[in-house]
């Protein structure tokens, strides 16, 4: 099972490299990824001293042109697809139908990997891909549980990446419409959730305020943990009362399903986090690869070692995880 | 502790320190201000207050200078923290979000231009700067020295 570590500028791609990662995966400084922030992502030169540093150690470098073109951009993402294929990237992340059939056409030589974006939830929608682009491998979105999974893994023609840690997106990503409705941009158009440009903190008496397109998000109380300024992730006035409806600021860690994931043949482990920085990186990295490594020397005997939970716990949002929908009892 | 300690001196003047730190950035982002990566401090103003201890500046950047002055209501971005996080963070020990989520340090005001300045720090190749070696020790032994005294400041309070 293999560690797959974010890296969103270059000393997180050597900590990624440094700390046990099998691959890691980056963008380009563009809205042509889903992590288009401000002052993140590798320029030309940058990302190739990455994947230089990368691959000298073994580790394989993944790239995400995993946005949806919109209609006046489209050159920049056949650009950034050559530009991969120039780089000597090991597979390239895409969504779009569109991108998928330029790099078949273009730089068939491209191992490609179907994002998280691409929604895929079914062994049927992944053998669509397969059929048609040759995908090499699925991510698939954080709303599956644990029987659905192991259904779709095993019906799958390749092999299936899912995330371990990290933020949590609690739609099916790639159909979250969100973001766009408060604010006109969403990961799909503009390669960021909710983006900064948007966001407002302000410190008031009552508490520190986040508002999104000057829509109140939620209203932090002294004391309380805080999350990213999502939709998703705010607190709502629902039937007199007022609290998280959808999802509370917290991040999925999926450790201690370790071994069915193992045993059901997952084949990656993806680590979210490409804005964090890179100590962040380092601290998952490394509890990470401890855990994979021990579970896979041992999977009945696995247990996650308290201190690594005691890391992911005090790096997420709201310094709180959840299985997310891995486990829900219902499905 | 180190805080507690700093308070009870006598404040120094705070405009040779700014002098001071304002040389000093000019130096280790030299290279940075050249490739204009710190263009998106342009005109806008970053305010740092730091909790604790006698240390608050506006920071800009004008005509490829970081320039350093007294506090203003003029500001686009505001940052809080302790000393003791703005040295972890400094120090690649934490993570800015995670401070963030904890509510240890606060941004106020345009956050994108938050975001700008976190990922610039955070690509940042620390070894590349100069006086490297010399910062991270520094920031290394007053963050051990903060760990050392902290329980015992605590423990003296009560
Ligand atoms: S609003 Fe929430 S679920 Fe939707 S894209 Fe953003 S983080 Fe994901």
């Amino acid at each position: 099972m293999e560690l797959v570590c974010p890296a969103g500028n270059l000393p997180s791609l050597k900590v990624a490299v440094d700390h046990g990662a099998d691959a890691v995966y980056m963008g380009f400084r563009d809205d042509t990824n889903a992590r288009h922030f401000a002052g993140l992502n590798f320029n030309d030169k940058r990302a190739r001293d990455g994947i230089r540093y990368a691959q000298e150690r073994g580790t394989r470098v993944f790239l995400a042109i995993n946005t949806y073109p919109q209609p006046a951009g489209w050159p920049r993402w056949e650009e950034a697809v050559d530009k991969a294929a120039n780089l000597g990237i090991d597979a390239l992340i895409c969504a779009d139908i569109g991108v998928m059939q330029y790099a078949c056409d273009h730089a068939p030589q491209l191992n490609l990997h179907l994002s998280v974006q691409g929604s895929a939830t079914s062994a049927e929608a992944v053998s669509f891909y397969h059929d048609h682009f040759g995908i090499k491998r699925a991510v698939l979105p954080r709303v599956l549980s644990l029987k659905q999974l192991r259904r779709v893994v095993s019906a799958s023609p390749v092999p299936i990446e899912v995330f371990g840690f990290g933020s949590l997106c609690v739609m099916v990503e790639g159909r979250c419409l969100l973001s766009s409705y408060v604010t006109g941009q969403s990961p799909n158009t503009y390669g960021a959730c909710s983006p900064a440009s948007a966001v407002r903190w302000d410190k008031t008496p009552r508490g520190l305020e986040s508002r999104l397109n000057e829509v109140l998000i939620d209203r932090y109380a002294d004391g309380e943990n805080a999350g990213y300024p999502t939709l998703c992730k705010g607190r709502f006035h629902v039937h007199g009362k007022t609290g998280y409806a959808i999802e509370e600021p917290v991040s999925l860690n999926t450790m201690e399903l370790l071994p069915e994931l193992l045993a059901m043949g997952v084949a990656a482990i993806k680590i979210e986090g490409r804005q964090r920085s890179p100590v962040y990186v380092e601290q998952v990295a490394t509890v990470w690869r401890a855990a994979i490594d021990a579970c896979q020397k041992n999977p009945s005997g696995f247990h996650p070692d308290p201190a690594w939970q005691q890391v992911l716990q005090s790096v997420s949002e709201g310094a709180q995880t959840t299985f997310g929908a891995y486990h829900r009892p219902w499905q | 502790m180190l805080h507690r300690l700093i308070r009870r001196l006598p404040r120094p003047p705070q405009a040779p320190a700014r002098f001071m730190l304002e040389q000093f950035l000019n130096k280790i982002f030299a290279t940075a201000i050249a490739e204009e990566e710190l263009d998106f401090l342009n005109d806008n103003v970053f305010q740092v207050r730091v909790d604790g201890i006698p240390m608050e500046f506006d920071l800009t950047l004008k005509n490829d200078k970081l320039k350093l002055s007294h506090v203003s209501d003029q500001w686009d971005l505001r940052i809080t923290g302790s000393a003791y996080d703005f040295m972890l963070l400094a120090a690649r020990r934490e993570d800015a979000d995670t401070l963030f989520f904890q509510r240890r340090i606060t941004t106020e005001g345009d956050t994108e231009l938050g975001l700008y300045l976190k990922n610039f720090l955070d690509s940042l190749d620390l070894s590349d700067l100069p006086f490297s070696k010399w910062l991270e020790q520094g920031l290394n032994g007053a963050i051990a020295m903060h760990d050392r005294f902290e329980p015992l400041g605590r423990a003296l309070q009560r």
